[in-house]
């Protein structure tokens, strides 16, 4: 039977020395979603995020990406998810357009098919005219993309991002934004960190804050909001305000 | 002003010497007593060759070689810098670019490179035969010397940073290096075999005149003239060093100035117009051929890294060629063809594929998120190695065949270097996913892996000695060209279970191997 969860986290465990980074993660995020990971800094984020996708090993505790076990072997459920880091890690002394075929060819893609699926990504991320220059040249927004596109081009079940909207500009985040919709349209599922509140409020069906490396809360936006004005309100609310006293700074007016 | 940028410089050079018992502390004490040796070790030098050569053309040589040293090292490597403050991080501060150029100028003076420059020019001073007068003279241009080399060389840096800032700049220093790296070893080789030809040449008459009126030959010869009971012109070439002092001084206000200003900024850059057609950009030109799977990708990326897409690998590839061909070369003609075509080739293999993964950096990362077929990355890169390695050894045999050296053994020392180039592909390769590190960075995982390196390159020499020992045993029963071909067999043999183990290897611990890797 085909379980309903895109991906499916249990029990995940995750120190580094003393800190504990991830502590008895449990997740369920269903097929077709739009959901957001939100959490202060250090909540343990990006931990979580690279022991789903098969880049760290858990101490403990189980992922499963559409259905596969991603540990102890990640290599059948890396075929099913795409990546994007908060800076894509890529061979950078390759061209955007090497890189995509790159990636295309070490999954096994047909050639033709990297090449009119790259010619569509880098056309729709508005990247033809830098293809050919190396990615080491290219901005953190460049990179960015062409770590999207490296990430959609064989068409993944489940897409990860983290922090995907920080560094790109206005008329590049709403590319994206397509992008993703579309992207969910066609049936896949887009799981994505952020502590950039807006955005996760106006994107996702479902959120869960993680503080601590585990869950304080998750549900449908509306219900993590509660009766707070906002998701960013909710979220401060949440994981604790820290005011500045008024006797504080007060030297920055006197000058 | 100047004394508060000195006392910066000095504050960051106790800072950065710490406690004596540290490691850092112990380089840069190191830094200095190595400065002072080398400095004294010239200045006798200089004095030696004032006393042996009445006219001190070799003196004025080593001056001038000590000068460009200073006006190209900073520029070609970077890194190798003397713990000078940084311009730019004074330019948030409220300082003319008066004020920066003479707070700079002192703190270079006060620098190990700075005291073993003084040191090299006092050597004038100290040269036997030479009058008081001439001594005094020679004290005063040792100074002018030094100033002379601090300014210009911070000058052309101040002029040339945005370009060695950029990546390109970056690039083109690094495989300057390489370059300059070979052709400092083969000048070495070449002068050691013939010291001759470096005497004769510069004690030529017209090489003589020409130091004297290079700026760093001026700041010497104006002692000689003096000595020679010519005090005009050792007055004239003494304003004539000077000059080029206060040149170099204005040179870097003016740059400086004009950076505050903002007129040093790059022009518009240009774009490459898109790519036609249809065909994998990757894989194109000489990569054609090259099959289209994850391990011919793993292929075509290594060799646009070595061919000169990432300048550390490429001045990997550029020294490894050059030292390789001219170590075989030497052996070709001083010993047995086929050990030099065995040295080159596992010369060249080796230096390559010892780090096959060390120029990917985040690339690293990104193989084990897109969960690539590890095995098949490996062997596409080795691949590479070894295609090079028999290139290289085409080539020089072709070469020397045709420079007329040979009537020997041109395919005993095709398949002996063959045999060589893919043993040491193997064992290369091994040692690449043992003790993998980040080319780009400086870590501790460096000095393991050198150490690995090191086992790797013995481990093949000392093959390569065996079997030509084995060669040479049974050479007088008129089997060479099967021996040969029988070491052909058994390097294949050997090589593959090698490669093999490693490609398991790494795609059974490829997390660890990346981390190594992203730790540096």
């Amino acid at each position: 039977m085909l379980d309903a969860s895109a991906v499916r986290v249990r029990g995940l465990h995750k120190a580094f020395g003393h800190t504990r980074a991830v502590a008895g993660l449990d997740l369920d995020i269903p097929r077709g979603a739009f959901y957001g990971i939100a959490g202060p800094n250090g909540a343990g984020k990006t931990t979580a995020l690279r022991m789903m996708i098969g880049a760290l090993q858990p101490d403990a505790g189980e992922v499963e990406v559409d259905g596969v076990a991603v540990w102890p072997d990640p290599r059948e459920a890396k075929g099913r998810l795409g990546f994007v880091a908060d800076n894509p890690a890529l061979f950078d002394r390759l061209s955007g357009r090497e890189m995509l075929e790159y990636a295309g060819l070490l999954r096994r893609m047909d050639p033709a098919e990297i090449t009119r699926r790259a010619d569509e990504l880098l056309r729709i991320l508005a990247m033809t005219d830098d293809e050919n220059r190396m990615i080491a040249d290219y901005s953190l927004g460049m990179t960015k993309r062409i770590g999207l596109a490296v990430a959609l081009l064989h068409s993944p079940r489940v897409l990860i991002l983290d922090e995907p909207f920080g560094s790109l500009d206005p008329v590049n985040t709403q590319v994206m934004e397509e992008m993703l919709h579309r992207y969910r349209a066609g049936g896949g599922t887009v799981v994505f960190s952020s502590h950039v509140m807006d955005v996760v409020e106006r994107l996702c069906d479902r959120v869960v804050v993680i503080a601590g490396g585990a869950v304080r809360v998750e549900g449908t936006v509306p219900e993590v909001r509660g009766s707070a004005p906002s998701l960013q309100q909710a979220f401060v609310d949440l994981v604790g305000r820290r005011a500045i006293d008024d006797g504080e700074l007060s030297w920055l007016s006197s000058s | 002003m100047a004394v508060v940028l000195l006392r910066l410089r000095l504050a960051i050079q106790r800072s950065g010497r710490g406690s004596w018992s540290s490691t850092r502390g112990v380089i840069i004490i190191g830094m200095w007593l190595l400065a002072v040796g080398a400095g004294v070790a010239t200045g006798a030098l200089v004095a030696f060759l004032l006393w042996l050569d009445g006219d001190g053309a070799a003196a004025l040589a080593v001056l001038t070689v000590i000068f460009l040293g200073w006006l190209l090292m900073p520029l070609i490597t970077p890194a190798l810098q003397d713990q000078t403050v940084d311009p730019a991080r004074l330019e948030m501060y409220p300082l003319t670019a008066r004020e920066k150029v003479s707070g700079l100028l002192l703190g270079g003076l006060v620098a190990p490179t700075a005291t073993g420059t003084l040191l090299a020019a006092l050597g004038a001073v100290f040269a036997p035969g030479i009058g008081w007068g001439a001594r005094a003279l020679a004290l005063v241009g040792a100074v002018v010397f030094t100033v002379m080399c601090v300014a210009w060389s911070r000058a052309l840096q101040a002029m040339l940073s945005r370009a060695t800032a950029s990546r390109r700049g970056r690039d083109v220093a690094l495989m300057a290096s390489g370059l300059l790296g070979v052709g400092f070893y083969v000048g070495i080789q070449i002068l050691t075999r013939n010291p001759e030809a470096l005497v004769n040449g510069v004690s030529d008459s017209v090489v003589a005149v020409l130091l004297a009126w290079t700026p760093p030959g001026a700041s010497l010869q104006m002692a000689l003239d003096l000595d020679a009971g010519d005090a005009v012109v050792a007055l004239g070439r003494a304003a004539y060093a000077l000059a080029w002092v206060i040149a170099a001084i204005a040179l870097w206000v003016w740059v400086l100035a004009r950076k505050e200003r903002g007129g040093l900024q790059s022009p518009a850059r240009r774009r490459r117009s898109p790519r036609a057609g249809t065909r994998l950009a990757l894989t194109g030109g000489l990569l054609r051929l090259s099959p289209k799977s994850p391990g011919g990708a793993a292929a075509a990326q290594y060799a646009r890294y070595l061919f000169f897409r990432k300048p550390r690998a490429a001045q990997q590839t550029l020294t490894s060629l050059g030292i390789g061909g001219f170590l075989a070369h030497s052996l070709g003609v001083d010993a047995s063809f086929a050990l030099a075509g065995a040295m080159l080739g596992g010369l060249v293999a080796v230096s390559l594929s010892t780090g096959l993964l060390n120029y990917d950096g985040a690339g690293a990362e990104f193989s084990v998120i897109s969960g690539a077929p590890m095995r098949a990355v490996l062997v596409g890169k080795a691949v590479v190695v070894a295609t090079i390695a028999l290139a290289a050894l085409v080539v020089f045999v072709a070469v020397e065949a045709a420079l007329g050296f040979l009537e020997v053994d041109v395919v005993g020392a095709l398949i002996c270097g063959a045999a060589a180039a893919l043993w040491a592909t193997a064992v290369g390769a091994a040692v690449s996913v043992i003790a993998p590190y980040d080319a780009d960075k400086k870590s501790d995982g460096r000095t393991v892996a050198a150490f690995w390196h090191l086992g790797a390159i013995l481990l093949v020499f000392t093959t390569i000695g065996i079997a030509a020992g084995v060669i040479w045993a049974v050479g007088g029963l008129g089997l060479g060209l099967v021996i040969a071909l029988g070491a052909l067999a058994a390097s294949i043999a050997a090589s593959w279970p090698v490669v093999a183990w490693a490609a398991r290897r790494l795609d059974a611990h490829q997390l660890r191997v990346t981390q190594l890797i992203l730790a540096g």
